[in-house]
């Protein structure tokens, strides 16, 4: 008999769980009693993941304060409510939460159908997690998590992934010019930090700082930041932390709607546009599809003395998903394209070391140039096309196995100003293709007496292949292969996760035979193996705040760059020189989280401590090499043991209805314990300041508010003499505006933004821009963002 | 009860991913040991004094045939003699290429983007170098006709001491030429030991 209750029958947690929703429910009523008397009506079902009615599940619609409990059906329904278009809230401890927006009228009642999903517990697509009820919030990871959910991205929209999340508390952004940025998560970028795409690792030449993720900033319905290594979980990748990229669950109501976002911005004049579409089949129940193209197109970026030459890129991305699920199985194929052309700024390219000091001593450009929307040499093209597979089988009574096959392949092409005889060039100075290929299967078994947990395996093949001219890695075969193991116990108060990894990586390199010294490589194989293992435990203080303690080992085995560079490094004039002896750099990490989730805010705050053996660093080597272009400073890949350690949080708080406050931090040290001496190129100490002013509902407008946020980063005095060519810039303090709007347009929720970033234009250099050395970062820039949904309504 | 038909169809579909990815790999270009193409690369420069008066010409060189890193590069010094005024040449190649690549030539045709700079140091520095060839001399000239350094002269004053000669080409990007300063790009930079007879 598959029953009403699912596989949730029998299960003491659940009963429980269920009366706790209760509890919630009645509190919420108490704490807001309901006042309209309107005529329109919502009525709906709520369904598990299998298709079968689930009761007692909180409805809530926020704006309105009201809510109800599903029936013994799954059904439920809200009467009287004014027209007009809210979120409603689907909340059922144990599953995720699910939020709906609806317009309702008085016309028409509507009916709503939602499917619940199991919420996870630790690690995997379980542990990140978030936007759930309180108790969830607050339990949910005992590391730092941060989750940008589809309203805050759609306040984004157009930005690349190091913008999107350079705001949160302990990320800041690594730029190479206005098109080019990569996350920092607590110090950490490139091969430490593991971007999650789709469900599968985005395997790209990651390895390099001015290499930005290969994401379409309009895909994502959901990001979440994982602070702190993840290695049990996500394998190598993952030491100093994980950005997780989802794109939109499926669309299960049958019928078809889709979304038309546009966004403009005034510094680059940069215009970009998505268009969603999406569709559920009446005639095959569970047959579902998506699909999603996008375009980015802008000029050169304004600094606000003078224009940042051949700044501008072109962005074309799309993507198609299309699922199945019947009974206990489901099959879904995603795929993504992603292509771009960016413009580096022109006076980056140097020749040699005194080149660099004459460009810094200009601290200018050396052509005053005026806006365009072409793009010159020297530029990256980049193609990333990413395909998963992934299906999931649910077995009654005993839990469920994910199967996913990924497949991604990457080129890269970098072109340099010129040939050296000084004609256009005629090849691209760097062309790569990686191709990788990747396995997963997850068992995940159901809670049963408050544990819950799931054991997997993943492998992975990758290839490399130069294509023509330039070197800088050699072509290389790797196979990658782990198991893990996770496992919680959950208590009301007490949540206990453990985890265990093993991994191994074989990586064979091909031999380059060159009359170039700096090209030529002898042919080898390294095999790198470790073991991982973590615990965590979160106590619940009270009902609004929660403590989570996190231990765990993290490891990355050397990257092909920092085994076999050898050559000049242009932008940075340091001739670098890799070392084919590096060893597994591991880690021991220490976080503790404390949070607070109450009825008028949210925060967290975050101290960690990252302790590091064989941490790989360039440093220099004390002498240079000759060569007809000049002598260069000779840097070279060392190890040593370091430590990474600090803290940062965010609160968030509601002081009445009208006005809020939101303030976040984050400050990072990190320090060359061996040689004694600060790390190289940490985040500078940062403080975020906001004040938002909430606009009561009026006529169309739903919602409305302004606000003003601050932005003050300190002069990085922590850094190791000898390295760089100039100090840290001076800090700074940028000041922003936003208003934003939610309108109800022909039934349909429209949402429209329009902001000021750095009204007053200011000039400055940010330590994390590589190009502090030549030229400001981008002054003022306006935005202009609208979103417009079509058919969203339900099928009635 | 269980819904074998899907399940049958998504294992089905994945195997067909599967294979479909792995053909894909077949396809993809493998490695070729060697490389497919060189990017250019200058090896050699070599000047040429001549003396005004007659006499033997002087070849002064810097090689580097393995390119940046490896086996250092092989750098001749320089022995002129005091109170002699000579004609010079700069000659660029690739001799790593075969045969060997006259780099000289596409400076020539790219004057208008190019400028060689000699300057002497230490006790060498009251040694005067006049560039005496100008961009119309290697093919049409539209704007103002800039000195190349292909050519030039290198005087040598009787009190000239011990010290360096530096050589340096500079690429220039559009207009930013103008004959007397060097740009950000120098596609060479280097430095001869000079000493006087």
């Amino acid at each position: 008999m598959s029953s009403i209750y699912g596989p949730r029958q029998g299960c003491w947690l659940a009963m429980r769980l269920q009366a706790i929703n209760r509890i919630l429910l009645v509190s919420l009523f108490f704490l807001f009693p309901s006042e309209a008397l309107q005529a329109a009506t919502l009525t709906g079902k709520v369904l598990d993941e299998r298709k079968n009615s689930m009761l007692t599940v909180t409805v809530i619609i926020q704006a309105l304060q009201v809510g109800t409990l599903t029936d013994e059906k799954g059904e439920f329904r809200l009467e009287n409510l004014p027209p007009g278009t809210y979120a409603v809230e689907f909340q059922f401890i144990g599953y995720k939460k699910e939020t709906r927006d609806v317009t309702v009228s008085d016309v028409q009642p509507v009916a709503l159908e939602v499917k619940m999903t199991l919420e996870a517990v630790i690690g995997g697509d379980v542990t990140i997690t978030g936007e759930r009820d309180r108790a969830g919030e607050l339990t949910g990871s005992s590391q730092s998590v941060l989750v940008l959910p589809e309203a805050k991205l759609e306040e984004v929209r157009g930005q690349t992934l190091g913008e999107t999340l350079e705001a949160l508390p302990g990320v800041s952004a690594l730029t190479t010019g206005p098109a080019v940025s990569k996350p920092v998560l607590r110090g950490v970028h490139s091969a430490r930090v593991l971007i999650l795409n789709a469900g599968l690792n985005q395997e790209g030449q990651n390895w390099g700082g001015d290499h930005a993720p290969e994401i379409d900033p309009f895909a994502p319905s959901r990001i979440e930041v994982l602070k702190g290594a993840a290695s049990v979980q996500y394998g190598a990748g993952a030491i100093g932390g994980v950005i997780r990229i989802e794109p939109p669950d499926l669309r299960e109501v049958p019928g078809v709607s889709g979304r038309l976002n546009v966004s403009s911005f005034s510094n680059n004049w940069q215009g970009a546009g998505s268009l969603f579409l999406e569709g559920a089949s009446r005639r095959v129940p569970g047959l579902a599809w998506r699909v999603q193209g996008s375009l980015r197109r802008a000029g050169d970026a304004r600094a606000p003395v003078h224009i940042i030459g051949n700044s501008g890129f072109d962005e074309r991305d799309y993507s198609a998903a299309i699922g199945l699920i019947r009974d206990n199985a489901e099959v879904e194929v995603y795929f993504s394209h992603f292509g771009t052309q960016i413009g580096i700024y022109r006076d980056s390219h140097i020749g040699n070391t005194t080149d660099l000091q004459r460009a810094i001593d200009r601290g200018q450009p050396t052509v005053v140039g005026s806006f365009t929307y072409d793009i010159d040499n020297p530029r990256q093209v980049v193609d990333h096309d990413l395909l998963s597979v992934r299906t999931q089988f649910w077995f009654e009574g005993k839990g469920n196995l994910v199967l996913r096959y990924g497949q991604q392949y990457n080129r890269r092409q970098e072109w340099d100003a010129h040939s050296l005889g000084g004609g256009v060039p005629t090849v691209p100075g760097f062309d790569q293709g990686l191709l990788s290929q990747s396995g997963d299967l997850i068992f995940q078994h159901n809670p049963a007496k408050g544990w819950f947990g799931k054991i997997g395996v993943s492998g992975m093949k990758q290839r490399n292949t130069r294509f023509s001219t330039g070197f800088l890695i050699p072509d290389f075969l790797a196979y990658n292969g782990g198991v893990f193991a996770l496992e919680s116990w959950a208590n009301e108060r007490v949540t206990f996760e453990s985890g265990i990894r093993f991994d191994y990586r074989w990586l064979k390199i091909s031999p380059n035979s060159s009359n170039r010294a700096s090209e030529q490589v002898v042919g080898r194989t390294h095999t790198f193996t470790n073991a991982t293992g973590v615990v965590g435990l979160i106590y619940q203080l009270s009902s609004t705040w929660a403590a989570g303690a996190n231990i765990g080992q993290a490891w990355r085995p050397p990257g092909v760059n920092e085994l076999y560079s050898n050559g000049v490094h242009h932008g940075t004039a340091q001739f670098e020189v890799g070392d084919l002896t590096l060893k597994t750099e591991t880690s021991i990490n220490t976080d503790l989280t404390l949070r607070y989730q109450g009825d008028r805010g949210k925060g967290e705050i975050g101290v960690f401590r990252s302790q590091y053996r064989n941490f790989i660093n360039l440093l220099p080597a004390n002498e240079f090499v000759l060569t007809i272009r000049g002598a260069f400073p000779k840097f070279a890949y060392f190890q040593s043991n370091a430590r990474i350690q600090g803290f940062d949080g965010y609160l968030e708080y509601e002081l009445n209805r009208f006005l809020s406050i939101n303030i976040s931090a984050s400050l990072v040290r990190g320090r060359d314990t061996t040689n004694d001496q600060p790390l190289f190129l940490m985040p500078s100490d940062r403080l975020i300041a906001g004040l938002d002013f909430h606009i009561p509902p009026t006529g169309r407008f739903l919602d409305q508010g302004i606000g003003f946020e601050t932005k003050l980063i300190r002069r990085q005095t922590s850094f190791p003499a000898g390295i760089d060519y100039v100090d840290p810039p001076a800090g700074y303090g940028l000041l922003d505006f936003h208003y934003h709007a939610q309108m109800a347009v022909a039934d349909q929720l429209v949402r429209a933004q329009f902001g000021v970033h750095n009204i007053f234009n200011t000039r400055y250099r940010d330590y994390l821009s590589r190009f502090r050395y030549f030229i400001d970062n981008p002054g003022r820039n306006i935005t202009f963002r609208l979103s417009v949904p079509f058919g969203q309504t339900t099928d009635n | 009860m269980l819904g074998n038909s899907t399940r049958r169809l998504s294992i089905a579909l994945s195997c067909v991913v599967a294979i479909f990815g792995f053909a894909c790999s077949d396809n993809a270009p493998t490695s070729s040991g060697s490389s497919a193409g060189e990017e250019e690369l200058i090896t050699t420069a070599t000047v040429t004094l001549t003396p005004q008066g007659g006499g033997t010409a002087i070849t002064l060189q810097f090689k580097d045939l393995d390119g940046a890193g490896g086996t250092a590069p092989n750098i001749d010094s320089l022995k002129v003699a005091l109170g002699t005024t000579y004609n010079g040449t700069i000659l660029l190649q690739n001799e790593a290429a075969t045969p060997a690549e006259d780099i000289t030539v596409e400076v020539k045709n790219e004057a208008e983007e190019h400028q060689i700079f000699y300057t002497t140091g230490g006790s060498f520095a009251i040694a005067t170098v006049a560039v005496t060839d100008t961009e119309s001399d290697y093919g049409t000239n539209a704007g103002t006709d800039l000195p190349v350094g292909i050519a030039f002269t290198l005087t040598v004053p009787n009190n000239a001491g011990n010290g360096t000669l530096r050589v340096i080409l500079s690429h220039f990007d559009d207009d930013a030429k103008n004959g007397t300063t060097q740009s950000n790009e120098s596609d060479i930079d280097i430095t001869f030991q000079v000493t006087v007879m």
